[in-house]
């Protein structure tokens, strides 16, 4: 495996956008504090999803043997997926950034650049899934690229939301807060679930192998099993852990425990982007 | 889109392509000034090539490194660049085919431009074996040598001191080896030695048989056979001269072709209908139990037997030898009591004695039929025994002398005769083995006629002195290609034994690292000489000089120039001539014989002699069997010797009988040592590599990377998985590489490609894959030649 | 000019890798950067009865370059466009001042085709050899082949001359790419 860049890039970009997809859908619980105050609330979030899609980019930077190039990737939209998904990838960027930066300027989140990112951004996933789907690499031309790209946004968008959001709810509006982390372990359970559903297709679908040196991906997997099945052991944990605090928050459990499911969710999403490359490897 | 927008961007994209190959090119050291660079000079000679395109000068050469093919190179040079390199283009006929280079040729500038080279002389500073050396001028370098070698020879007398058999950059006709035994000749003699590492015992064990070892037809007539049988042969990987068209040609002329090989070598792949694996060192006992088949079917010929054969029974044997002595005596089991079956042969062979029986007579009733031995299975213990088996199925079945047929053994043949510079006269006059050079340095005052010492004079019994002068010129032999390396390392590293070893090599090899003077040779691009190819030969190739020296390199030539002048021989030793006026003598020599042999101008222009085979070709001993009564065989009783009375009244029936026989090898699979050492191991030929040259070849190494063949049984059993790097070791020595997982080897046997470079770490394992870590120096009984595909060893994983 | 192909004698290939190192010297290529390739394939058992073993082992060798086809998944699938196929012979090039070096088109070829070089930071790949065809030589590796089993040409031509097979055992489909290439089928291959 030494896809590390588009391992980081689509981490973080399905990240960024399951996390603005979470905010859509808050935005409205959020609208009963007063604009400043969901401004106040907001803003981390807003940064965040800004960051991690800029840190996507650069990760994908890494990918191209001559960068300089790059705009050129967006002039074969016709036929190639890989164009559309820049391109789409780029708008969700420049609107990620527009949205947080106006929100600094107006003090106030701008909800239609939120519903666009959100719109954007699912769509841009579904590009990022048909880039690799309609590859000849045996596994990726399966469902559960598509599942694994999606779920992995329901799983660390909630979640990262969750973490960044509540510390500072907490102390205005606690109720709003346990609401909150309910919803985000609830998504996340879907996320998992749509995760599971493209694993159950993978196992009953026969692999194909369309590369002539290309390895049959049951083949190609075999020695990571292990790997599988920590990943979704570490999975469960985390997942776990929200749940937990979506029942257990007003007994003063520490709120870092927000912070602990995401590092773990992370590192098992991460684990199963890496098995996921290993395929193209 | 239109094309003219297609056109610019194609323009667009050769023109930088262009600059790209050629920049490529020169960014392999260039000598500028005697200095190498890499840095500045790279863009600014891409840019000038780029230009110059039109001066493009194109030189045919040929690699006179020791390679089967010795194909025709034309190499391109772009201002004293070689910038690409390009084979054969002539028209292609049955006749005159095309000499289309192989891999190793197609990979030259990888050899000639390989940042690696030796760049200057050097001497020995550490130990001996240690690798550390320190740079010296040549005029040190000569004057240490010239020094050196007089004490030497003041001391211990000329025989002391030995040029060693070496075939990597041997040239053909001014060689390293043959100059230096001029140079030696002029100076008081030397000990020479003879045979090759290459084919020893079949060189010793045909003319028991044939008289001669000319036992080659030209290839035409591979196509007029029924079937031919290769027989431990696989020309695909090791280029005996342009065999495998041949062999293909014959292939569409509908002919069956067979291959018997422990591994299903290329050649098996590609060409063979059928492919019978068999264990190593049992070839023998396939062919008595042919044989038997052949002579209880009565499938035998029997006016050809009468007629042209000794030995075949017991009416015809030679005066004074006992009854049951015969042929068919011995198949039978008259005397032994132990018929030679296919049955009998199954259990030795591993080859089904169906199989064993069919082969035997498609063999015998398909006549004219070939049987091709390769020189693989005459490195074994015992291999005369499979030469001398081949010979004699070849002559029972009537297939000798006949278009279509083969007379089997060691099937020299050329059309195509050069004229090399003599070495002139040995006052010494003895020669060893060249297999016993290193029992020549521990023991040479106990090396006798048994030994195989020639030249002894009568009241001589010994070699009057051990070896004591080493001069290991263009070859890798002084360790790497020698049987044992652990041993030999040992009686190297002794500095009370040898006294000075010098060598001349192109690279730090493993013989490199054991000089006491190390001398940068140049390479066949850098020097002039004429190539001819291993047998069946029809051409000579003028390799030409492509560009200068590189760094401070000479040809060996060069430097004994120097050194002749510094013993005050040096007009003995040139004779006015330099290197180029040698060619040009030799071509003129060579005129003498054959007027068709090109002019050195015409030479120059076409780059080629070849000789067609129209009107040309070769049936081996046609002449013996058209008209047999002027035309006698070169044996004692001018017949095909089944039963050699000159083998008999060597006395040593058992391990050399005067009939072929199946000797149960020392190390083979019916020896008890098979319970500690479970496998047999043979080392093949390996298309990526000629010998051990080209092991440090980046673009060779990808095409062919150093793997230890492994079948798939003996892999599970050992809890082994393709690509594990695994221990292969026996009592001499051990090695650690990589293992390919295939079940194109037979069970029972591994397979390591011969050639790398010993690698020994500091505990003295080989972390390479040298074959020669677990080979012994037992010689063969007749020819005291090289056994190297007779080991037992055992595999695990690391 | 007519859309060119490759037909390969897979009967004659004895996998010695000629083709694959005279491309390598005619591109300067690196290790690692292999316009043509040469793969093995390898499979059967042995019977083993009493001493006697009996082989069924079936091996063939495949020489491949790019096959110049007629849907390249490659020009399908490249974001940039540097990938195309001109127009004249239907060879499939790299235009190096478009190319982004995202090697998206290696996990679309069935073939291999596509490779990367590092130093370059472009695709890199067999261009047929256009120069020398155009200074009337052979491609590099059509030459080379010292069992003359690859021939280039017009692929209707070729396929006039040696049949329709461009599917054997081991390759891709050929109803994936629509290559332009013929093969003699080694019988192990069938």
């Amino acid at each position: 495996m030494h896809e590390w860049s588009l391992l980081i890039f689509t981490l973080c970009m399905q990240a960024a956008i399951g996390g603005t997809v979470m905010l859509l859908i808050f935005y409205k619980k959020l609208s009963k504090l007063d604009p400043e105050q969901q401004f106040h609330v907001m803003k981390l979030p807003l940064v965040v999803i800004a960051g991690l899609s800029l840190i996507g980019l650069a990760a994908s930077f890494t990918h191209l043997g001559s960068p300089e190039n790059a705009l050129n990737t967006i002039r074969h939209l016709g036929s190639s997926w890989m164009s559309r998904e820049i391109l789409v990838t780029g708008m969700f960027i420049a609107v990620a950034c527009g949205a947080a930066g106006l929100a600094f300027i107006q003090k106030k989140v701008n909800v239609w650049l939120l519903a666009a990112g959100a719109v954007i951004g699912l769509f841009d996933i579904y590009c990022m899934g048909a880039i690799y789907y309609n590859t000849l690499v045996s596994g990726w031309n399966s469902i559960n690229t598509y599942t694994s790209f999606y779920g992995t946004a329901f799983v660390l968008g909630p979640i990262l939301i969750v973490s960044l959001l509540v510390p500072f709810l907490k102390a205005k509006n606690e109720e709003l807060a346990q609401a909150f982390v309910k919803n985000a372990f609830y998504i996340a359970l879907g996320g998992i679930a749509i995760q599971l559903i493209g694993v159950a297709i993978f196992g009953i679908t026969a692999p194909e192998v369309n590369q002539i040196a290309g390895v049959n991906v049951m083949d190609a997997l075999e020695g990571y099993q292990t790997t599988v099945a920590i990943r979704w052991m570490i999975e469960i944990i985390g997942i776990f852990f929200i749940g937990y605090l979506s029942i257990a928050m007003n007994k003063k459990i520490p709120i870092y425990f927000a912070y602990g499911a995401l590092a773990v969710l992370i590192f098992a999403e991460g684990m199963s982007r890496y098995v996921f490359y290993v395929m193209g490897a | 889109m239109s094309n003219g927008f297609f056109n610019e961007l194609n323009e667009k994209k050769i023109s930088r392509r262009k600059f790209i190959k050629w920049s490529g090119a020169v960014s392999a050291p260039v000598v500028l000034g005697g200095i190498a660079t890499t840095g500045n000079m790279v863009k600014k000679a891409g840019a000038e090539l780029a230009a110059k395109k039109a001066d493009e000068l194109v030189l045919t050469t040929c690699s006179t490194v020791n390679c089967g093919g010795r194909c025709l190179i034309k190499a391109h040079i772009n201002n004293g660049v070689v910038t690409r390199l390009t084979t054969d283009t002539k028209a292609d006929t049955f006749e005159l085919p095309q000499l289309r280079a192989c891999i190793r040729g197609r990979g030259y500038r990888q050899f000639v431009y390989n940042p690696d080279r030796l760049k200057y002389p050097m001497k020995r500073v550490g130990k001996r074996g240690e690798g550390k050396f320190e740079r010296i001028s040549w005029e040190e370098a000569i004057d240490y040598i010239a020094k050196e070698l007089t004490r030497i020879t003041e001391k211990y007398g000329p025989a002391s001191r030995y040029s060693n058999y070496a075939s990597g950059h041997s040239g053909s006709i001014i060689g390293a080896g043959n100059m230096i035994q001029r140079l030696f000749g002029l100076t008081g003699g030397y000990l020479g030695f003879h045979n090759s590492y290459s084919s020893a015992q079949t060189t010793n064990a045909t003319p028991f048989t044939y008289g001669t070892t000319q036992t080659g037809s030209t290839l035409d007539n591979l196509s007029h056979s029924k079937m031919i049988i290769l027989w431990g042969h696989n020309p695909v990987e090791t280029r005996f001269g342009v065999t495998d068209f041949y062999v293909r040609k014959a292939k569409e002329n509908g002919v069956k072709i067979v291959v018997i090989d422990p591994r299903q070598s290329d050649t098996a792949v590609a060409l063979a209908d059928e492919w019978i694996p068999i264990a190593p060192t049992t070839d023998a006992a396939m062919m008595d139990a042919m044989t038997h088949v052949i002579i209880t079917e009565n499938l035998y010929d029997k006016s050809f037997v009468d007629q042209y054969c000794v030995g075949f029974d017991e009416n015809h044997m030679p005066d004074g030898v006992p009854e049951g002595e015969s042929l068919k005596s011995y198949i039978l089991g008259e005397k032994d009591g132990v018929p030679k079956t296919p049955e009998w042969a199954e259990k030795i062979t591993r080859v089904p004695a169906s199989t064993i029986r069919r082969l035997a007579r498609e063999y015998a009733t398909n006549k004219p039929s070939a049987l091709m031995q390769g020189w693989g299975p005459q490195r074994q213990a015992y291999g005369e025994q499979f030469v001398r088996g081949g010979t004699v199925l070849a002559a029972i079945t009537g297939n000798v002398g006949v278009k279509g047929g083969w007379a089997s053994g060691a099937g020299y043949i050329s059309l195509v005769k050069t004229t090399a510079v003599p070495k002139g006269d040995n006052p010494v006059g003895l020669t060893i083995p060249c297999f016993l050079w290193t029992d020549a340095i521990v023991r040479g005052t106990e090396m006798d006629a048994k030994d195989g010492v020639k030249g002894l004079a009568e009241e001589q019994d010994t070699l009057p002195v051990n070896m004591k002068a080493m001069f290991n010129l263009a070859g890798n032999t002084l360790i790497n290609q020698h049987s044992d390396c652990n041993k030999t390392a040992e009686i190297l590293s002794d500095e009370s034994l040898l006294e000075l070893i010098v060598v001349s090599e192109i690279f730090m090899t493993p013989s490199a690292k054991f000089a006491d003077i190390l001398l940068p040779s140049n390479t066949f691009m850098e020097r002039w000489d004429v190539g001819t190819t291993w047998a069946p030969s029809q051409q000579a190739i003028l390799s030409q000089k492509c560009i200068e020296n590189m760094y401070e390199s000479k040809s060996d030539y060069e430097w004994m120039t120097m050194l002749a002048k510094k013993l005050g021989v040096e007009q003995k030793f040139t004779e006015g001539r330099d290197e180029l006026a040698w060619i040009k003598w030799s071509i003129e020599e060579s005129r003498k014989t054959d007027p068709n042999f090109p002019t050195f101008e015409e030479f120059k222009k076409e780059g080629i002699y070849q000789v067609s085979l129209e009107g040309n070709s070769v049936v081996a001993f046609e002449q013996q069997i058209k008209d047999p009564k002027n035309n006698k065989f070169e044996t004692p009783s001018g017949k095909i010797e089944i039963f050699s009375k000159a083998l008999w009244d060597m006395n040593d029936h058992e391990e050399i009988p005067a009939i072929p026989k199946y000797i149960s090898s020392w190390e083979g699979p019916e020896d008890p040592l098979t319970e500690k050492y479970p496998l047999q191991l043979i080392g093949w030929h390996y298309k990526r590599r000629c010998h051990s040259t080209f092991d440090n070849n980046k673009w060779l190494e990808e095409a062919g990377p150093q793997v230890m063949w492994m079948n798939e049984r003996d892999a599970a059993t050992r809890n082994i998985k393709d690509g594990d790097r695994v221990k292969i070791f026996n009592d001499r020595g051990e090695v650690h590489m990589p293992v390919k997982m295939t079940n194109r080897v037979i069970p029972g046997t591994i397979a390591i490609p011969q050639g790398a470079w010993w690698s020994p770490d500091k505990d003295g394992v080989d972390q390479r894959g040298n074959v020669n870590t677990l080979t012994s120096q037992r010689p063969s009984p007749l020819a005291k030649g090289n056994p190297q595909h007779t080991n037992l060893v055992e595999v695990a994983r690391v | 000019m007519a859309q060119l192909g490759f037909y390969i004698n897979n009967d004659y290939c004895t996998g010695c890798k000629a083709c694959v190192v005279a491309c390598k010297d005619k591109n300067d290529n690196e290790v690692g950067v292999n316009f043509r390739r040469v793969y093995e394939h390898s499979e059967g058992d042995y019977v083993e009865r009493d001493h006697a073993v009996i082989q069924n082992i079936q091996t063939f060798f495949t020489s491949i370059s790019c096959n110049h086809c007629e849907n390249p998944k490659c020009v399908e699938g490249c974001p940039t466009g540097a990938m195309y196929k001109r127009e004249e012979d239907g060879v499939v090039l790299v235009d190096h001042d478009k190319c982004v070096g995202c090697k998206y088109c290696v996990w679309n070829c069935p073939y291999g085709a596509p490779q990367y070089n590092e130093v370059l930071g472009k695709m890199t790949k067999c261009d047929f050899c256009i120069d020398l065809i155009s200074a009337g030589e052979n491609p590099a590796c059509v030459g080379s082949c010292p069992m003359r089993a690859i021939e280039y040409g017009p692929i209707e031509e070729l396929r006039a001359k040696y049949g329709n097979v461009s599917d054997i055992k081991g390759l891709p489909n050929s109803s994936i790419t629509k290559p332009n290439l013929v093969i003699t089928a080694h019988r192990n291959a069938k």
